[in-house]
């Protein structure tokens, strides 16, 4: 999926509040593009491009959240949500930009580790697999527990033992049925391992109720 | 679904078409057209557009709950602004009279030169059906801005409002008791003998034609309002007419304070931020309140209410 979202919902206003000397320079917008620009032509280095143009993003949207940008806005006559403002100024998606913006929170330490941890595994380098990485490291405990010198290795064993844990987890008991159900009464999921067991958090009610609707689906 | 939304551009090209009007003389029909200048009082027989109708989902979903209480919800699955405004934009000349969606014509005035007459915009709450109605103003300003049509003090910026399930009656005593903030804004107005009768608001004051604000069948013009000279002037006056609306109908029984407070940032961004001068206004407001509700004349407004 690409993306990059169309701006043809951009109003001759919004243009010409995009054109700004000062909004394009406090929101980034030159430098956005210019990676976006980057993004569509360059090979194999696109990881490093989507994480300069994941900083860029971070000012921006410190700026866009700024009291000073509301101000400018509403004295321009526009008013913007986040994600509007994202998809009209930058034509990133929403949704890219939420992963991007949270790959640029993470320490830096944790992008030199990840970095490695892929070459050392020969896996690709990706923005999601960074958050991914990032996500099972809690930073804090390890750098209490190794201190800053053995820090990046921490991290990779730390996300090895993760990984592990998570194999071990799903090799030990095999799942022979599950079913899962979004209802207005909240989700519902069940699941029988091999042996026979149900686990779920739901009453019977609500798998009762899953069944029915499954069934209903059926010819 | 729609994703685009209401297209005011679409809806006046389609309204632009085989436009005609009888003439008042000889009673044979003429055509006519958006972009020339017509006689006083012809854009109206000529029809103004309503846009109040046909926004879409996607106009109002970015709207606040409070804003939404404003949005009629239709059974097509379209939604219909409760408010609705209109604007004059007098102006000594206007050299490039052109089509545009805000502009339902363009007619001579008498005490001024020329006019441009807008549709019926819906007067709404942020979000995106406001930034349409915004960029149409924006697409107007070659006849909105003075550096390009030019305004002396002759000029005025009538505003019509309306409300859905109001009569004109109604919604000028709604409005009432929260004028004051208006008549501190364009407090030199009411020199002006062709806006300052009844400006104690009597709602069943004789229907002259040269009121502060006028009380017609279905809505009220606010002929008080200065001239336009810009076109976020134009856009500021758009704000603060809606919290007037909103907060009149919707809060009857709300304190004048608490309308001030709702209207204080609109009078700041009209000011440049000059706190000093929104100070004025709020006390010029407070005045001008006590004279419109109880006759008062406190000092500060001596000079304006004869």
């Amino acid at each position: 999926m690409s993306n990059i979202v169309t701006t043809t919902g951009v109003l001759p206003i919004e243009a010409n509040f995009l054109t700004r000397t000062d909004v394009r320079s406090n929101a980034r917008l030159n430098e956005i593009h210019e990676c976006s620009e980057d993004l569509r032509t360059s090979e194999g280095v696109k990881y490093s491009i989507s994480l300069r143009m994941a900083a860029h993003l971070t000012k921006s949207n410190e700026w866009f959240k700024s009291d000073s940008a509301k101000e400018l806005m509403a004295e321009e006559g526009i008013q913007w949500s986040k994600k509007e403002f994202v998809e009209k100024s930058t034509g990133i998606s929403y949704t890219w930009f939420c992963k991007l913006v949270k790959a640029a929170k993470w320490d830096e330490v944790i992008r030199d580790a990840y970095r490695r941890y892929n070459e050392e595994h020969n896996g690709t380098l990706s923005i999601e697999g960074l958050n991914k990485f990032a996500s099972s490291v809690n930073l804090e405990e390890l750098l209490a527990a190794s201190g800053d010198e053995g820090l990046e290795d921490a991290i990779i064993e730390a996300v090895l033992l993760e990984e592990e844990s998570e194999v071990a987890e799903s090799n030990s008991i095999e799942t022979v049925f599950t079913i899962s159900f979004k209802c207005e009464s909240g989700n519902v999921a069940a699941r029988i391992d091999e042996h026979g067991n149900l686990i779920t958090t739901n009453s019977d009610a609500q798998i009762l109720d899953a069944i029915a609707f499954l069934r209903s689906k059926l010819s | 679904m729609n994703n685009i939304g209401i297209n005011f551009s679409q809806i006046f090209a389609a309204n632009c078409e085989d436009l005609t009007i009888s003439d008042r003389w000889s009673g044979e029909r003429r055509i006519v057209t958006r972009h020339t200048l017509l006689r006083y009082h012809d854009v109206g027989r000529m029809g103004v557009i309503d846009y109040t109708k046909g926004a879409k989902q996607i106009d109002v979903k970015t709207m606040s709950k409070a804003d939404k209480v404003n949005i009629i919800a239709s059974q097509n699955g379209e939604f219909e602004a409760r408010f609705g405004i209109g604007f004059e934009v007098e102006k000594n000349r206007i050299p490039n009279k052109f089509a545009t969606p805000l502009i339902a014509g363009y007619e001579s005035d008498s005490s001024c030169g020329e006019e441009a007459v807008t549709n019926i915009i819906p007067l709404v709450g942020k979000g995106t059906l406001r930034n349409k109605v915004n960029n149409m103003m924006f697409e107007a300003r070659e006849v909105i801005e003075d550096r390009y049509s030019p305004s002396n003090y002759s000029c005025g910026g009538h505003i019509t409002l309306s409300c859905k399930g109001l009569s004109g009656e109604e919604l000028f005593n709604a409005v009432k008791p929260f004028m004051g903030v208006v008549y501190a804004l364009f407090r030199k107005r009411l020199l002006n003998t062709y806006c300052n009768r009844n400006a104690r608001l009597e709602s069943n004051y004789d229907n002259s034609r040269y009121c502060t604000v006028l009380q017609k069948s279905n809505v009220i013009e606010i002929r008080l309002v200065s001239k336009f000279e810009t076109t976020k002037q134009l856009m500021r006056r758009y704000e603060l007419m809606y919290e007037l609306l909103n907060f009149a109908v919707n809060n009857p029984n709300g304190k004048f304070s608490s309308f001030i407070k709702r209207v204080k940032p609109i009078i700041s961004r009209m000011y440049g931020g000059d706190q000093a001068k929104v100070k004025e206004i709020v006390s010029l407001s407070k005045s001008f309140n006590k004279y419109i509700t109880n006759g008062v004349i406190s000092d500060n407004i001596a000079e304006y209410v004869s």
